[in-house]
């Protein structure tokens, strides 16, 4: 287990290795950022000083190693445009994302799960036509509309809800059901699907001839077994919530890293957009990580892979 | 004599029984009759768009800006709406009939443009996965786990902002970063066919690899290459809209559904009806994408019918 475990994690930590690369050369090799900090007025030999004092003259190679160097001992580098260090910047900005995801999440797996469930339990009933027909629609709505029509209906005709801000609790009420509702298709043909399965297995076979209870044999036996595939799927979706959530932070403009990262690329901020891409690569790599111990962990045949 | 042929007239008999299960099949599935047929509504639509409309999409008029639906004459009794703008004008002017048609073939343009590129990207290196195993195939998964750790809005809007917007742009960016469901599928299914008999007999007879990887793997995963290019496009569709709502995809003054809705956002407390429109145009046509994708499935694979 404790191979395995390792396996993964050094995979991990490479993947993160050619993301940070790839994220360095995005953004310093396509642009100047000399010119970048100096703005439109600076003229040649401001930009040069610059160039100077930041070490843009230095070969790419040796920049990278340098800033490389900066980000495993913590330090992800100056901000251009606010004129302070990014961690600093960054991390103000970190639990906004983090309640958005999490409660988004949450709220996926409390509606897909039990949903999934019903659907499985009794196939082709109306339950499970009515299951797969809002997962065919929902998964056809674009979630930066959905979040604008939540805005049309309880902002401005409603007045219920906030339709801009992070400030309360009311204010993520809409962003994070349109963060969830796009997750729940996936999530709900998933359990659906893994229910199905299970409940034509010989244990459940036994466990119905013994006489146990139906509930008991659906909630202790079956679900076990079922939700399995989820995990991974769950882990990759919340993944995809942090790294998602640009647009619907920005819709809502909650002070999230989602918003900063627009911020960052709209005036051209490229430490920041580095630091951020680096930081939801992580959280993906980790999430995975998570996910694959976990299953590993429930299902003993996957270790030796 | 008599047993020969009755056994043959079964045989004509099944046959045709065949026949009409499957073409029964495909009537049966509604979701390839809705998909298909409505995509292909679509791609008219959006083809033969001067002959429907006979406004101008780029045609601004100062003097009948923010016009109001049809509907709205109706049920509101509103004297500025009218069948000269059937679903209204926009805050230039512009007739929104007309720059929904439009469009559409934005839409339509950059999802098969991006699944034509992620597509070839991504089957050459599940298929080389798949069927080489071993380095190759640890390379080549460690290219698709890098990919996906990386966030696609993110560094799509990224990389547009470096080249500045526009439709080319953004083609090319999604094409070489949706390419990972290609590349993950691709593998498992050529994982699949590769010991398979046919295969097996293409390489005892001494066929190169690139024979048989054109011959017999690549006709074998067309199915599912189909099923994903389906599910690739209507992502991509999705992201070209998102990109281009946050003012990094395509430009103004292109009717981009996405654009559309961003320049209707300062009219939401006024005239939400703009809202509303482009994006029931992309639902609409994500849906029928997806229909599409979940009726060959059906078809083709009636075992992964879930």
């Amino acid at each position: 287990m404790l191979n395995f475990i390792l396996r993964r994690a050094g995979i991990g930590v490479l993947v993160l290795m050619a993301v940070s690369i790839l994220a360095f050369a995005l953004t310093n090799a396509a642009i100047d950022p000399a010119a970048a900090i100096a703005g439109d007025s600076a003229s040649a030999d401001d930009i040069q000083a610059i160039r100077e004092l930041y070490g843009f003259d230095r070969p790419l190679h040796i920049q990278f190693f340098a800033w490389a160097q900066d980000i495993l001992s913590g330090d992800l580098g100056q901000s251009y445009r606010q004129r302070r260090p990014v961690s600093e910047v960054v991390m103000e900005r970190l639990p906004v994302t983090m309640i958005l995801g999490a409660s988004a999440f949450v709220l996926a797996l409390v509606v897909a799960i039990p949903l999934g469930i019903l659907a499985g339990l009794r196939p082709n009933s109306w339950i499970d036509r009515l299951a797969l027909g809002f997962a065919v629609l929902g998964q056809a709505i674009p979630n930066f509309w959905f979040a604008l029509m939540g805005i049309v209906i309880f902002s401005v005709n409603l007045r219920m809800l906030p339709a801009s801000g992070s400030d309360k609790w009311q204010s993520y009420v809409l962003p994070a059901i349109a963060l969830a509702y796009y997750a729940m298709p996936t999530l709900m043909r998933l359990t659906r699907a893994g229910m199905i399965d299970t409940l034509q297995s010989d244990y459940i076979r036994t466990a119905r001839a013994k006489g146990l209870r139906p509930p008991m044999v659906v909630l202790k036996h079956a679900l076990r077994n079922a939700i399995l595939p989820l995990v991974s799927v769950a882990a990759v979706q919340l993944g995809m919530m942090l790294g998602g959530s640009v647009v619907i932070e920005t819709i809502f403009a909650m002070q999230g890293i989602g918003y900063l990262a627009w911020e960052s690329i709209t005036l051209s901020d490229p430490p920041v957009v580095q630091a951020i891409v680096i930081i939801i690569a992580s959280f993906y790599v980790l999430l995975t990580l998570l996910a694959d111990i976990i299953n590993a962990w429930l299902d003993p045949r996957l270790r030796g892979r | 004599m008599t047993a020969t042929d009755t056994s043959t007239e079964d045989e004509i008999r099944s046959a045709a029984n065949k026949r009409r299960s499957m073409i029964s099949r495909y009537l049966g599935h509604y979701s390839l009759i809705i998909g298909g047929g409505g995509l292909l509504l679509l791609i008219l639509v959006a083809v033969f768009a001067p002959l429907i409309t006979w406004h101008d999409p780029y045609l601004q008029d100062l003097s009948s800006r923010r016009i109001p639906p049809i509907w709205h004459a109706w049920f509101y009794d509103n004297p500025k709406a009218g069948w000269l703008h059937p679903l209204g004008t926009d805050p230039l002017g512009r007739d929104y009939f007309t720059r929904l048609l439009y469009g559409a073939r934005i839409s339509l343009f950059v999802g098969l443009a991006v699944v034509a590129i992620s597509s070839v990207i991504g089957t050459t290196l599940g298929i080389l996965a798949g069927y080489f195993g071993g380095r190759v195939d640890m390379v080549i998964s460690f290219i698709v786990t890098t990919r996906l750790a990386m966030p696609v809005v993110l560094v799509a809007l990224a990389i547009v902002a470096i080249f500045d917007g526009s439709l080319q742009v953004v083609i090319l960016v999604l094409g070489f970063l949706l390419w990972d469901r290609f590349a993950v599928v691709m593998r498992s299914v050529t994982l699949q066919i590769k010991h398979q008999e046919f295969v097996t007999a293409a390489k005892a007879v001494g066929c190169s690899n690139l024979r048989i990887i054109l011959t017999e793997i690549l006709p074998n995963v067309a199915n599912s290459l189909i099923i994903v290019a389906t599910i690739e496009m209507a992502v991509a569709i999705i992201y070209e809209a998102s990109l281009s709502f946050l003012g990094l995809g395509v430009q103004p003054p292109l009717p981009s559904w996405g654009l559309m809705l961003a320049e209707a956002r300062p009219e939401i407390f006024f005239a939400s009806w703009m809202i509303t429109l482009p994006g029931i145009a992309l639902f609409l046509l994500v849906l029928f994408v997806n229909l599409l994708g979940d009726g060959v499935r059906d078809i083709t694979a009636p075992e992964g019918r879930a």
